[in-house]
């Protein structure tokens, strides 16, 4: 599979679903969003051409779990995203066949990662990514640059994937240690920075793997 | 169970002890009585046998006649309880007395160890003797000195009546008893029988179960204990129902508190870390701002909000001056004008120079709040009326109306009859909690005249 990956945002608040929209987009999903359960219900008869739909749970309409039955019929993963964050709640949704149940405020990047593992679980994320002059396949590890491999290190290819995969959004050293050495890794940030370095000299880089203060890095097409 | 074997025991005991010392009386006065009478018959008759020797003897002085006499009465007579003893100069025989007739056991010896004391006033003595089970009386004379003359009177007769009549007693005594303690029983049964129907019924209620009560029967102490339960347990249903409502309903409202919180929470810091960590364009950084300034102005409003329905509940008094209509009627339309416009709405006051004592200020936000409702539920260009007759004032629409089954509850905090409408109006769900609040401090009624599709009349009444 190739190409952009589509969502299905149902959100009644306005300025949620937009922020979520987005964030969305400028990661490389297209995105469709409905304020109201029953207005999302009809449109996913016509249209249901979804690979993962995030839904809210108190909905005007049809709320969130009544809507999950019509995801599961056309096969479109589900992530609740909502303020409800009681015991109850979460049973109901994931035992009702939700991915995923994600308690309001939420952080984007979580969110993305979140979403990220439910679409490769799906097979529904593609296995390369073209991005500037690069392709970059997860299956074989491998990365060309203008149709040439260029050999990288396990863990500088891994940072790359991690930081092509959320382009333009800007991801902490803190994250980048966790999501590309593993929680248990108790090493410094400055790894993060050396690595980074390696990848800005081996590909050329340096332009689009920007520096944010107090945020991290990020990378920009 | 135990306190009625309890009255019983000791009810039955007293009145066996009693009716026992009632008996034992009884029995020793009739005891005595009969052995009187019998000591008595026995007596004369022993008074007339010896009278009769006596008149026989007067005639024989002579002492050969005198035993042959004797020997010769006592013989016609023949009977098993006299004795005669003669006293002689002859000592042929021991101690010198001569044994002229005796047909009982006992022997002179045995005789003279009795101890003898006078009967009445006369020359009879008597004295008490008993042999086997049987009670004997035995009388002396002495006649003409030389002559002891002895009968021996058995109260055998006695002893048996007292004893037949000691079984009748014992045995009407322990009947009785018996009986007694039977319709005792039956009255106690009776009588503890609702006590312990209360105590289940207690004890059913302190398991949580309120709505118990015990049915009253009876019109006595008992009756009036269970009628007192009955009313202690129905103040703890009320109270105990009331504090589980309240408590319900402080949980709803902090629920409904920390879901209202939470989404513009949401929504701010999430636009915040977009625009720190996100590549936007211009107009996305832009709208991003936009959404964090509209989120914090519904933080505002529903802080402000909050703040005023704790002030109203707590502030203790509010001053009421007598404010005409029109001047409250102003002072709404004035503060409406722009969300009337927005809608192309007008607005229509009916008033007859009414005037009612009230908080302008609050007074002027209940209305709004009520106009606002109006405005919501209405389409462009329709009408709003406020009106003022008798001690009432009040909002119509001629919107899409409130549905019957959500009339209850639209004055309860963040209740919204239609979420995304009240939502992408920036409300909060408190305006109608607030309305309610101060139209309670007030002393106003609020009824809803609401029919779906036919438009909502509030009306407010002074009471």
């Amino acid at each position: 599979m190739s190409g952009k990956n589509r969502i299905l945002i149902v959100e009644d608040e306005e300025a949620i679903a937009k922020m979520i929209a987005m964030n969305l987009e400028v990661s490389n999903y297209d995105t469709e969003i409905y304020y109201n359960g029953s207005e999302a219900e009809a449109a996913l008869v016509q249209d249901h051409d979804y690979d993962l739909g995030l839904l809210d749970v108190m909905l005007p309409g049809k709320d969130g779990f009544e809507l999950l039955g019509d995801m599961k019929k056309y096969d479109i993963p589900v992530i609740f995203l909502t303020a409800k964050d009681d015991l109850e709640s979460k049973i109901q949704g994931l035992k009702g066949g939700a991915e995923d149940y994600i308690v309001k405020p939420f952080e984007i990047l979580e969110l993305l990662v979140r979403m990220e593992k439910i679409l490769e679980r799906t097979n529904k994320l593609s296995q390369t990514i073209k991005i500037l002059n690069m392709e970059i396949n997860f299956e074989e590890h491998s990365v060309k640059q203008n149709g040439q491999e260029v050999l990288l290190k396990p863990k500088e290819f891994e940072l790359l994937c991690v930081l092509a995969k959320n382009k333009n959004i800007a991801i902490s050293r803190e994250n980048l240690l966790r999501m590309v050495w593993g929680i248990e890794y108790m090493g410094e940030t400055r790894t993060v920075d050396v690595h980074v370095g390696q990848l800005r000299k081996k590909l050329g880089l340096s332009e689009h793997i920007k520096t944010i203060s107090k945020m991290g890095y990020r990378f920009e097409e | 169970m135990k306190l009625r074997t309890k009255i019983l025991w000791i009810s039955c005991m007293a009145l066996l002890a009693a009716s026992l010392l009632g008996d034992v009386l009884i029995l020793s006065i009739t005891g005595k009585s009969l052995k009187n009478e019998a000591t008595i018959r026995a007596y004369q008759n022993f008074y007339e046998m010896t009278g009769e020797l006596e008149q026989g003897l007067l005639q024989k002085m002579d002492a050969e006649a005198k035993p042959l006499y004797l020997e010769h009465y006592f013989k016609k007579l023949k009977d098993d309880y006299s004795i005669c003893f003669l006293r002689s100069g002859n000592t042929e025989e021991a101690n010198g007395i001569r044994q002229i007739y005796n047909h009982t056991a006992l022997s002179a010896e045995e005789l003279s160890q009795l101890s003898f004391k006078n009967y009445e006033d006369g020359d009879i003595t008597c004295a008490d003797y008993s042999w086997g089970n049987t009670d004997y009386v035995v009388f002396h004379k002495n006649i003409q000195s030389e002559i002891d003359v002895y009968r021996v009177a058995s109260m055998d007769e006695v002893q048996k009546n007292v004893r037949r009549l000691t079984g009748y007693v014992l045995a009407i005594t322990f009947g009785v008893v018996g009986l007694t303690t039977g319709i005792l029983f039956i009255i106690l049964r009776h009588i503890l029988q609702p006590l312990q129907e209360l105590n289940e019924t207690t004890k059913r209620l302190a398991e949580g179960n309120y709505d118990q009560r015990v049915t009253v029967r009876r019109k006595d102490e008992i009756g009036q204990l269970e009628e007192s339960f009955n009313k202690m347990a129905e103040a703890v249903e009320t109270s105990t129902r009331s504090l589980e409502e309240s408590e319900k309903r402080k949980t709803l409202f902090m629920g409904n508190l920390t879901h209202e919180l939470k989404t513009p929470m949401t929504a701010i810091s999430g636009y915040a870390q977009t625009l720190l960590s996100t590549k936007l364009s211009r107009e996305n950084q832009e709208a991003a701002l936009l959404y964090i300034y509209e989120e914090c102005g519904r933080l505002e409003r529903l802080s402000k909000k909050m703040m005023k329905l704790l002030e109203l509940d707590q502030e203790d008094s509010l001053v009421f001056t007598d404010t005409p209509v029109s001047r409250l009627f102003e002072a709404a339309e004035k503060s409406c004008d722009v969300i009337l416009k927005d809608k192309q709405m007008t607005l229509e006051c009916i008033e007859h120079g009414e005037h009612f004592p009230m908080d302008l200020d609050l007074m002027t936000d209940v209305l709004i709040n009520l106009i606002d409702n109006g405005v919501k539920a209405s389409d462009c260009g329709g009408k709003i009326v406020l009106r003022a007759y008798d001690n009432i004032i009040e909002v119509q629409d001629f919107g899409q109306g409130i549905p019957a089954e959500e009339q209850e509850k639209i004055m309860e905090p963040f209740y919204m009859v239609d979420k995304s409408r009240s939502r992408k109006s920036g409300g909060a769900g408190l305006g109608l909690a607030l309305t309610a609040l101060i139209a309670k401090r007030h002393n106003i009624s609020i009824q809803i005249d609401s029919k779906e599709g036919n438009g909502t009349r509030i009306i407010l009444q002074f009471v």
